[in-house]
This record gives structure tokens, C-alpha cells and sequence, in this order.
């Protein structure tokens, strides 16, 4: 267990990309959802707004308001997908953890300039490259 | 030239360069440069870019344009309270920090959303009130930016500060630039962050050693960038592409997939934000680049003339000229000889490279837009000035004082960008914009005088920006639009009076042409469009 949360936090480049990339998909998803629905138009907070006594548009609850029309699905999904993601990387690297001292890995990582004693071909935080 | 090509190994532009009194002269011509923006800035015309600029970043409400909105609006007999309009361009308290309609509005306009939530942020900071310094201060501010990166980058390049002023010049004679200073849209902004890119880029081919740092600036400003302007992609693909020939030239696979990563990285953040940039470009949601021309000969000579235009004020000829004689005294000199291709020439061809490559996508879409051009200006700058003090260098070589040395080449290249764009180019601009400032200033002036009258305005066409008037209407008491065919026919009727809240006096907007026979008092005019006062017992 150890062994594999030093490997979790060793590949975290490939644990930001993963999450970077999921979010990603889960916001164009969220977009493309939100996109399909019809527009708020003017809501019930806005004719309660409208009623009250507080600082609001001179036309609240007769034209609709550009702040209510947004439903944010983007970011629910983008959420949704990124925690999926940390998942995914999880269970990746679960995996990858008992192949990566295979030939045919360290082959491709030597390909990229893996040089003796440095494991990752990615900075990893705390390191300059190189170092 | 002996100095360049040693210095490289050692990287020119650390700390071990010294004190460079060339500093205190660039300082100098720095807040020059920015004084002289700001005087443009007070001259500056808002036009229909600053009525976008200030209704997409400040409208409570959700329409885009309001013409298709405008019946709806309540009304008396046509007459509509004239907030309304001012609600569309001024933050007010219920709606200060509120990023949530800026970004809704970016949504349905064809723009990320960065620069928008900065004219909002300003506006908030000022709220209930407008002025057209609210998206020039932005402007001003990524001004600053550029210049401080143009001092470094010389300082990087050359380990000279003072080679910066031949990149001040043309900030301060290239009429393009001026244009750029005052123009109340993000395309400023895009130049800095095109600009950051190219320095990132320099930063990263210099340097054998790779810091996390510079990495980590790139994904910012590919975030920063993107979340700009679209034409972002287009520069950064065109630079990206040569930078990553080189890596894979020499091999660097480490540093490829470090740098691919950071670009992805920043793309990744700025979709995550704002995931609508898909439906902006991919599926084309403002219907644009639908007729792009093939490239002709008709149109190839149309792109030279355009950048001559935009990159010399118009005087190419006299740049052709200046760098051949350059050259001819370079190869009498039998200073041309090269034995090897050092970093810096490598990052000049990329410059070049780049640019001409952007200029060639964006003119085969837009043609002659020179604001969609913006990302060429500082790269073409920048590359022209490395010609230049390249050149300059290698004549100036044989000088033995390293002061004079530095004062010829940072002086001489000076003279050719003085000699190529000359004063009166930018002086004749300035003075043109200096007139209409003044008709403007008095036009607007008006408004402000009787902001307590109600307004009418004969609409000659549809507009959705009222012929660019907008921020004029909003300052009035009550608004009411006619048709120009019904004031031809009619003219003001006591019918067209009623319906208002009280019998404040009015204020006539009508094109000029047709107001002949009309016995109303001309108070301003601009742009044939005359603003004309009601006589109160005419008003009643």
C-alpha cells in the first residue's frame, strides 16, 4: 500500500492530466446539455425580486435577467467527470503499478530521455528538470 | 560578429551582465511612451466597439441586441424610460461583481470571456457611473505589460536594455499601434499575450535546463490567451509548430512531451472555464468565415499593400531601402561571413517564420481587418528590430568602446525606424484624432448638459447600437425612437409628445440633411447628425 501511494504521488503529472482531461470532457458535456435546453427565461426569484423592495433591474420580471439564464452544467459535470477521473488514474495506476518494471515499459521510457536514477518523464513537484 | 556568437554559450541576460546604465534612458522613454497613450486615450472614440465592449460586459438583462427586444420594453405611446438604456452599460448595485451574466453573455456573443469580466470588474469599481477610461485603463495596463517585456526581452536577447528603444519607436511612430492603444476592445490584451508567448518561447529555446516555472507560464498564458481571443490558437499553433520541430530536430523528447503537456494543460483549464469556445469555433456559431476568397493574384497584392500599410505606415519602400543599404555595408565590412546557426538567428527565422504564417491564415479568412491582425504587430516588431540591431551590430563592431558600441547600435537602428515610419504619419493621425475628440467631446456634452430632458431620435435605419449613440440616450430622462420616413412625412407632432411622464423639455436627434424648414435650435453636430433643442412651449 505504501509502496503504491509513493507511486500515486510519483505519476501525479499523469493524475493531473487524466483529471484535467475528464473535467474537460464533463464540461463540453455539460455545455452541449445546456446548449439542447430552452432558456430560463424569467424566473421565480425574479417576480419575487420584482415584488420586493431590494436594488434590482428596472425590468426585472418583465424582460428576463442574463444572470439567471445559466444553468452552470458545465461545472456540475466538469466536477463529476473530474473526481471520475481521479478514479480512473487510481485504478490505472493500481495496474500499471505491477507492470512498470517490464522491459517493453522502461524501453518507451528511455525512448523519452529517462536517464538513470529519475523514474518519471515528467517534472514532478519539488524537482527541477534535470536534477 | 565575434561577441554574439561567444556570449550565447555563457546566456547573455543573467546576473552576471552588470548594471546597464541604458536603463535609466529606456525608464525614461517608457513613461514618455505611456503619457503619450494616455493623451490618446483621452481622445479616444468609443464608437460601436466601446457601445460591445460596455453592454456585453454590463447588461443585467439577457437580450444581445435590443432591437429585437426594444417592443417589448414598457412604453407609453413609444416612450420608454431612458435607465433602461443606461442599465445596459452601467453597473449598478445589484449587480456588481456579477460575473454570472458576463458570462452568460459571452455565451451567445462570439468572444471568451476574460477580457469582458475585466471591463466588468472596473465598471463594478466604479459603479453607477460610466467613462470611456474604464476600457482604456485596460488597455493601458497591458501597455505597461508590453513594454516592461520588451525591455526584457532585449535585455534576454542582447543583454541590453537599451536595445529596447528601437522597439519603443515603433510603439511610438507606428500608427497601427496607436490604433491599437485606443481601440476599446481586447485586442490589446491579445498582443500581450501573444507577445508573453514569444518571450516564453525564447525562454524555453535559450535555456538547456528547463525550469517548471517557465512551463508553468506557458500553461498560463495559453489560459490567459485563450480565454482572450480565438486568434490566440492561430498564433500560438503557428509558433508551436516550429518550436516543436526543433525539439524533435534535436532530439529533446523529454522536453517535447514537458511542453505538450503545459499546453495542454492550459487548453484543458480554459475549456473546463469556459467550454462554449467549441460551439464558437468548431461549429461556426456566428456564421463567420462562410465566403473566404481563394488566394489570387489580385489578393496576394492586396495582402503586400495591407501589411505596408499596417507594418510601415505605408513606406515600405523606405524599410526595403534602409535594410539593403545596412546589408551592403555589412558585406564591404566582410562582416556576413556565419560559421554557425546560433540560438538567436534560430529564434529570429522562428519569429519571422511564425508571423508570416499567422498573416497568411488570418488574411486569407478576414483579408483586411487590421484588428484581427493584432498578433502580428509586436512579432513583426520585435523580428524587424533583431534585423535591424543585427545588422547594426555587425557594422559597429569594429568600434572599440563598449559604450559607444552600444549607443550606435541602439541609436542607429532608432534612426531607420524614424526614417522608415516618420513623425508626421503618427502626427497627422494624432491631430485627426485630436479634431474629433473635440466634436465628440461637444456632442456628448449635450447629453450631459440636459440629462434631464426626455429625447427623441429619428432612427434612419435599423441599428442596433443607434447609429453608436447609445451611451448618449441613456443619459436622458425618457427616450422615444421615430422613422426617419415619419419625420420626413410628419415631422414632431403634438402626437408623438404625448404619453411622457411630465413636460420636460426635448432634445432632438435627426440626421442633419433633413432638417431644413425646421425651426430648431442646433446645439451640436458630428458625423452629419445634428442634436437639436425642442422649444419648451413646443415640448409642452
Amino acid at each position: 500500500m505504501k509502496k503504491y501511494l509513493k507511486f500515486l504521488k510519483m505519476k501525479i503529472y499523469l493524475g493531473i492530466l487524466i483529471v484535467l482531461g475528464m473535467a474537460m470532457l464533463g464540461s463540453v458535456l455539460g455545455a452541449r446539455k445546456e446548449s439542447n435546453e430552452p432558456l430560463v427565461g424569467i424566473t421565480q426569484e425574479d417576480m419575487e425580486i420584482a415584488a420586493g423592495m431590494g436594488p434590482a433591474p428596472d425590468l426585472i420580471g418583465i424582460l428576463p435577467l442574463a444572470a439567471g439564464q445559466n444553468q452552470w452544467y458545465n461545472f456540475k459535470f466538469a466536477f463529476a467527470f473530474g473526481m471520475a477521473g481521479v478514479v480512473i488514474y487510481c485504478i490505472f495506476m493500481a495496474v500499471y503499478l505491477h507492470f512498470y518494471y517490464l522491459k517493453v515499459f522502461r524501453i518507451i521510457r528511455g525512448f523519452f530521455g529517462e536517464e538513470e536514477g529519475r523514474d518519471e518523464l515528467f517534472f514532478n513537484f519539488g524537482e527541477e528538470a534535470g536534477k | 560578429m565575434r561577441l554574439e556568437r561567444e556570449d550565447w554559450g555563457k546566456g547573455i541576460g543573467g546576473k552576471n551582465a552588470g548594471k546597464d546604465k541604458g536603463l535609466l534612458v529606456i525608464a525614461v522613454i517608457m513613461a514618455l511612451h505611456i503619457g503619450a497613450v494616455f493623451y490618446m486615450q483621452c481622445h479616444a472614440d468609443m464608437g460601436a466597439d466601446g457601445i460591445f465592449s460596455y453592454t456585453l460586459a454590463n447588461n443585467p438583462y439577457s437580450f444581445e441586441y435590443i432591437d429585437a427586444t426594444y417592443p417589448k420594453l414598457p412604453n407609453s405611446n413609444g416612450w420608454i424610460d431612458a435607465h433602461v438604456l443606461r442599465e445596459s452599460y452601467i453597473v449598478e448595485d445589484y449587480d456588481c461583481f456579477n460575473y454570472s451574466s458576463v458570462y452568460f453573455h459571452q455565451r451567445i456573443d462570439n468572444h471568451p470571456l476574460l477580457y469582458y469580466s475585466l471591463v466588468h470588474t472596473v465598471c463594478s469599481l466604479f459603479q453607477g457611473s460610466y467613462s470611456d477610461f474604464y476600457t482604456m485603463v485596460i488597455n493601458l495596463f497591458f501597455i505597461f505589460a508590453v513594454d516592461i517585456l520588451s525591455i526584457r526581452f532585449m535585455k534576454k536577447l542582447y543583454g541590453k536594455y537599451s536595445y529596447a528603444a528601437v522597439m519603443f519607436a515603433f510603439f511610438l511612430l507606428s500608427v497601427v499601434m496607436q490604433e491599437l492603444y485606443v481601440l476599446p476592445r481586447m485586442y490589446m490584451m491579445l498582443a500581450f499575450f501573444c507577445f508573453w508567448y514569444l518571450y516564453i518561447q525564447w525562454e524555453l529555446l535559450n535555456n538547456e535546463k528547463w525550469k517548471k516555472t517557465d512551463l508553468i507560464k506557458m500553461s498560463v498564458c495559453i489560459l490567459g490567451g485563450t480565454q482572450t481571443h480565438y486568434y490566440f490558437y492561430v498564433y500560438v499553433f503557428s509558433l508551436t509548430i516550429f518550436m516543436m520541430v526543433y525539439l524533435v530536430y534535436r532530439r529533446k523528447r523529454y522536453e517535447l512531451l514537458n511542453y505538450i503537456y503545459s499546453g495542454i494543460a492550459g487548453i484543458a483549464v480554459s475549456w473546463i472555464l469556459f467550454p462554449w469556445v467549441i460551439w464558437h469555433i468548431f461549429f461556426n456559431q456566428m456564421g463567420k468565415h462562410t465566403a473566404v476568397a481563394p488566394w489570387s493574384v489580385e489578393k496576394l497584392e492586396k495582402y503586400i499593400l495591407f501589411l505596408n500599410d499596417q507594418l510601415f505606415n505605408g513606406r515600405g519602400w523606405i524599410a526595403l531601402l534602409l535594410v539593403g543599404i545596412l546589408c551592403l555595408a555589412v558585406i564591404a565590412r566582410k562582416k556576413h561571413v556565419r560559421k554557425e546557426i546560433t540560438k538567436l538567428r534560430l529564434f529570429r527565422w522562428m519569429v519571422f517564420g511564425s508571423g508570416l504564417c499567422y498573416s497568411l491564415v488570418i488574411f486569407t479568412l478576414d483579408e483586411a481587418v487590421w484588428h484581427y491582425m493584432t498578433s502580428l504587430y509586436l512579432t513583426f516588431i520585435l523580428w524587424f528590430s533583431m534585423v535591424l540591431i543585427g545588422l547594426v551590430q555587425k557594422i559597429a563592431g569594429d568600434i572599440k568602446s563598449e559604450g559607444n558600441r552600444e549607443i550606435v547600435t541602439a541609436a542607429l537602428p532608432v534612426f531607420c525606424v524614424l526614417c522608415i515610419l516618420s513623425v508626421s504619419a503618427v502626427s497627422g493621425w494624432v491631430k485627426a484624432r485630436y479634431d474629433m475628440a473635440r466634436v465628440i467631446s461637444e456632442f456628448r456634452g449635450v447629453a450631459e448638459k440636459y440629462e434631464k430632458y426626455d429625447c427623441i431620435y429619428v432612427e434612419e435605419s435599423q441599428d442596433n447600437l443607434f447609429q453608436n449613440l447609445w451611451f448618449e440616450f441613456g443619459d436622458y430622462d425618457e427616450f422615444k425612437k421615430i422613422s426617419l420616413a415619419d419625420f420626413i412625412e410628419n415631422g414632431i407632432r403634438e402626437e408623438d409628445l404625448a404619453g411622457r411622464k411630465d413636460n420636460s423639455g426635448l432634445i432632438l436627434y435627426a440626421p442633419i440633411e433633413y432638417m431644413s424648414g425646421q425651426e430648431y435650435q442646433l446645439l451640436a453636430a458630428k458625423r452629419g447628425f445634428g442634436i437639436y433643442k425642442i422649444s419648451d412651449e413646443a415640448a409642452k
